[in-house]
């Protein structure tokens, strides 16, 4: 179901950049402008947003509170100009930039780094 | 596996399966061959004389459950698919080669498919004396039965085995009043999951409820002459009791396999490949009995999944068996324990981390390995937040965070004392919110962030916002009523910014008066709302839906465990017996977990997102509307059967009931609208507790307003008296109206009124018209009125909307994080 096959980086890709372990999830079509969707990659289920044209972020989708499997369904916004995401069950938020629990104690989020390229999303480790 | 080996082919092939064994595994490949091949000829057959039923939850026939609860399937359903069930006799001879089976009273079942679902058999300690009356094992229906009746004439009872089985056949001896002993092998308790000091505070949770335990313990013998009368322990002595429950592990039920030449695994068990198949061509072997990669899976959840790994390789299609990391979670004797992978070993190879609070009850483990960083396993007692975050992080085989203390929430402090808990989630006092806006915290938010108040189910944001504008009032600051940092409006002022400057988009609307940022949870929905109040369009068409909160985006209730609620609209709670039997339909189609609610209508609960679409074709075909229930809006009006039938009404109840449900349906507002009308003065629709109640006079109807259960629960005011039932109308078009363009977000008409002036100056406005804006109010209604579109029938005609409603972009499957157990003969959230 999932492809792993490898992204085919451009020559002035970094080495950082190739170490990322790039998985082809969906097709830009797939996602609607600020809101989310959800992509499995391997086994793991993550929460893909298009927070705006061109700019993409990625966490995990299972919220770290309950264990359900929503976040993909949160609502996107920013706090101070960075890219957040709250949880529709609870309502709490948090960080899309690095996973941070913004409404205090509490999980936090893992983050993946997303890429988009000719009309294909690929997400990778961070 | 390939996008094209998941779809479902319609089989033109109907084979023969029988199934040996009929437990909870079996049942469950029965229901995924059924739909996978609806042709395909099922038999099963089983020993116990009952169809399957949920073995899981046996001890809760010893708290008020029957039988019939926990029923996996109702017998209709095998009749209806075409499932022979042989009850009550046992297969004692298996022939692989002939897929042929001969049961005990001499009948002989031949199929083209053979599937071995025979389980487990408690294992039985050798002990002398185990014939005696009052020895039980703890595993079938039979046995809790037997247990109950003997049970009952007994003081004392001994439970021989501290697993997880061991434990509830305690709790089952301790529902029935008797003093209890749990009697363990090994060093603690659930030996396989839990290490010293986790089974020590289990120990302690459990002794607190007057359960002895006694680990490294040892049993030589049962005592006794003609009945049991204890338990003897190596050394002599004699622990009393009156009845002895053994459970010290289950043995997997391998025998037919073994006698028949199926290759077993060396200490048992049949060995299975990834699609359950066995040595034996045509047989397959799931659940209990099956050894899959040197395992043998106790739990239900993997003996489902590999029920369903034998019915798609039966019907040709591949969806392996997965494995299973083990994750479970469960309440032991009214202890929260959460087990994940294997938080047992020990060495130098594994690192660990525990986190322990023995005076609340927490102790939290996790193991990785030193050279990966790759979680091995936690547990968890006391407090399972981390849960699910741990069981994510173990099936991504990530490494752990530098700062492995990230993943184990700090469990919060706070000491008891004689100031009100103002939040029950998180157990938050007053005194602790008053001194978090006494250390600086000037908003609802902050406070959030600070204590973990409102951070739960919300419901007390009201009596915080409260709290905090109070304590800043006393301290002399000024209160910031910016709805939030994106806009410094409150949600009254952007609702006249919007109608006057004929603002449609949350765009235009956050670059012309807010700060031109993204938005976030709090302004996104309410300039939706109000963009549905004013403009009336489809809620979820022309990019709003990424300003909706999941409820209003998907057009259903998101519940707990990330499935939805389906409510239909039915109209004052009056429904034919036709219209009855579609919902009944529909629910048992899907599973839906069916409740009336308190408004008379129906909640279908656990609809998977990608059922949604589904599940309202069917209802909107057979003439339901959306009812509204995800939104802020108006949502259901209560009636009494009034003067058609009730000797005491004096007008027709259900009739306005119906006019005013149909009038307002739909129309959005800051929160959700209450209604209720009543045939008399005798009030059983409750009217005086909604937002709008209607009471039945001799000389027509008298209108209440501003009433509220719920939280803080308050009496409507008496607004107007013997209005007819346009005049009812009327006044009400006004009155909505007025709220809706005045109110703050998510503030009831209860609160409003009070912010707003009184019931005085609301009587002023709609009925004396003293803004002069009655005739305004009156228009505005039309249009919301005129403009009413059922929400799912548009949906259902719009492709691009029903593409949302799926669980992945990228995997046709569903989520296989949403999980279910049976309660009461329902599903619920596992």
């Amino acid at each position: 179901m999932e492809t792993t096959e490898t992204m085919a980086l451009d020559a002035t890709a970094s080495r950082e950049t190739a170490s990322l372990d790039w998985t082809r999830v969906c097709d830009l079509e797939d996602l609607t402008r600020g809101s989310g969707t959800c992509v499995r990659r391997g086994g793991v289920q993550v929460a893909v947003f298009r927070i705006s044209e061109s700019e993409f972020r990625a966490v995990q989708n299972v919220c770290p509170h309950t264990g359900a499997p929503v976040l993909h369904q949160g609502l996107v916004g920013d706090h101070g100009g960075a890219a957040k995401v709250a949880c529709p069950l609870h309502k709490r938020t948090y960080s899309l930039e690095n996973g941070h629990n913004l409404s205090g104690e509490g999980g936090e989020l893992r983050t993946y780094s997303v890429r988009v390229a000719d009309g294909i999303v690929w997400v990778g480790t961070r | 596996m390939s996008m094209e080996a998941e779809t479902i082919r319609p089989s033109t092939t109907s084979p023969s399966v029988l199934v040996v064994g009929a437990g909870m595994v079996a049942s469950r490949f029965c229901e995924t061959l059924v739909e996978l091949l609806p042709a395909a000829k099922i038999t099963m057959v089983g020993e116990e004389p009952r169809s399957p039923y949920d073995r899981v939850h046996l001890s809760g026939l010893f708290s008020g459950k029957v039988p019939g609860d926990l029923e996996m399937l109702p017998n209709a359903w095998y009749q209806e698919h075409g499932v022979e069930l042989v009850l009550g006799d046992r297969v004692v001879a298996l022939d692989p080669a002939a897929r042929c089976a001969t049961t005990a009273s001499g009948r002989k079942l031949t199929a083209d498919h053979l599937v071995l679902a025979t389980g487990s058999a408690p294992f039985v300690p050798p002990l002398p004396g185990r014939d005696l009356p009052g020895f039980f094992a703890y595993r079938t229906i039979e046995d809790v039965e037997a247990i109950k009746s003997w049970g009952a004439k007994c003081k004392e009872g001994i439970v021989i085995g501290g697993g997880l089985l061991g434990l509830e056949a305690a709790k089952a001896l301790v529902d029935l009043g008797l003093s209890t002993t749990v009697i363990e092998f090994a060093s603690r308790l659930m030996p396989r999951q839990l290490d010293e000091a986790a089974s020590a505070l289990l120990k302690r949770s459990i002794e607190a409820l007057g359960v002895v335990v006694r680990l490294d313990a040892r049993s030589e013998a049962i005592a006794g002459e003609e009945r049991v009368e204890g338990l003897r322990m190596a050394g002599g002595e004699i622990v009393p009791g009156q009845i002895v429950v053994a459970s010290a592990g289950i043995r997997p039920r391998d025998e037919l396999a073994k006698a028949s030449g199926i290759a077993m695994g060396e200490r048992g068990g049949i060995a299975v490949d990834d699609s359950m198949r066995t040595s034996a061509p045509g047989v397959w072997a799931i659940g209990e009995c099956a050894l899959h990669k040197g395992m043998i899976h106790g739990l239900v959840a993997p003996g489902f999944r590999m029920a369903e790994a034998a019915a798609h390789d039966i019907a040709g299609l591949s969806r392996p068996f997965p494995g299973y990391n083990a994750a479970t979670k469960l309440k032991l004797l009214g202890v929260d324990v959460g087990s994940i992978g294997d938080a047992v070993v020990e060495g130098e190879t594994f690192e660990d981390l525990v986190v322990s609070h023995p005076r609340k009850g927490i102790y939290q483990k996790i193991v990785w390995k030193t050279s990966t960083r790759a979680l091995h396993g936690a547990v968890l007692v006391g407090d399972l937040e981390p849960f699910g975050e741990l069981s994510a992080l173990l099936e991504s085989g990530e490494p752990v965070p530098d700062d492995p203390r990230t993943l184990l929430a700090p469990a919060s402090a706070g000491s008891p004392s004689d100031d009100p808990i103002i939040c029950n989630c998180e157990n938050v006092r007053r005194s602790k919110i008053v001194a978090a806006v006494d250390a600086g915290c000037s908003a609802l938010g902050e406070i959030k962030k600070s204590t973990r108040a409102c951070s739960g189910c919300g419901s007390c944001a009201q009596a915080v916002t409260g709290l905090l504008h109070k304590r800043l009032a006393e301290k002399g600051i000024t209160v910031n009523k910016s709805l939030c940092e994106h806009f410094p409006h409150t949600r009254a002022e952007l609702f006249d910014l919007c109608w006057k400057e004929g603002i449609k988009s949350f765009q235009d609307l956050v670059e012309k008066h807010g700060n031109g940022g993204l938005g976030c949870e709090i302004c996104k929905p309410v300039a939706a709302s109000i963009f549905a109040s004013l403009w009336n369009g489809h809620v979820i068409s022309g990019g709003r839906d990424a300003l909706q909160d999941s409820n209003d985006r998907f057009l259903a209730n998101i519940q707990k465990n990330g499935t939805y609620s389906v409510i239909p609209r039915i109209p004052a709670g009056e429904i034919t017996p036709k219209k009855l039997r579609v919902i009944a339909d529909v629910a048992a189609k899907y599973e839906l977990y069916t409740k009336i609610t308190g408004g008379q209508r129906i909640d279908l609960l656990g609809a998977r997102l990608e059922q949604l679409p589904s599940i309202w074709r069917e209802l909107v075909d057979a003439g339901f509307e959306s009812g509204h229930a995800y939104a802020k809006s108006v949502r259901t009006v209560k009636s009494c059967v009034g003067s058609t039938w009730c000797r005491f009404g004096v007008q027709d109840a259900v009739g306005l009931a119906i006019a005013i449900e149909e009038r307002y349906k739909g129309i959005r507002s800051p929160h959700k609208l209450k209604f209720a009308v009543s045939g008399c003065a005798r009030e059983c629709a409750e009217a005086q507790g909604k937002d709008v109640g209607v009471i039945a006079t001799e000389k027509g109807w008298n209108l209440f307003v501003c009433g509220n259960g719920g939280m803080k629960p308050r009496h409507a005011e008496l607004l107007v008296q013997d209005l007819s039932e346009s005049e009812v109308l009327r006044i009400v078009d006004r009155f909505l109206v007025y709220y809706i363009r005045t109110a703050d977000r998510l503030t009831r008409t209860s609160v409003w009124l009070d912010e707003i002036g009184g019931i005085e100056h609301v009587r002023g406005v709609v009925l004396e018209d003293s803004l002069g804006i009655a005739a305004q109010l009156e228009a505005q209604m039309e249009d919301l009125v005129k403009g009413f579109q059922c929400e799912w029938k548009t949906a259902l005609e719009n492709p691009d909307i029903l593409r949302r409603f799926k669980a992945f972009a990228n995997d046709p499957r569903p989520n296989p994080a949403i999980c279910f157990s049976t309660e009461r003969g329902q599903r619920v959230p596992a």
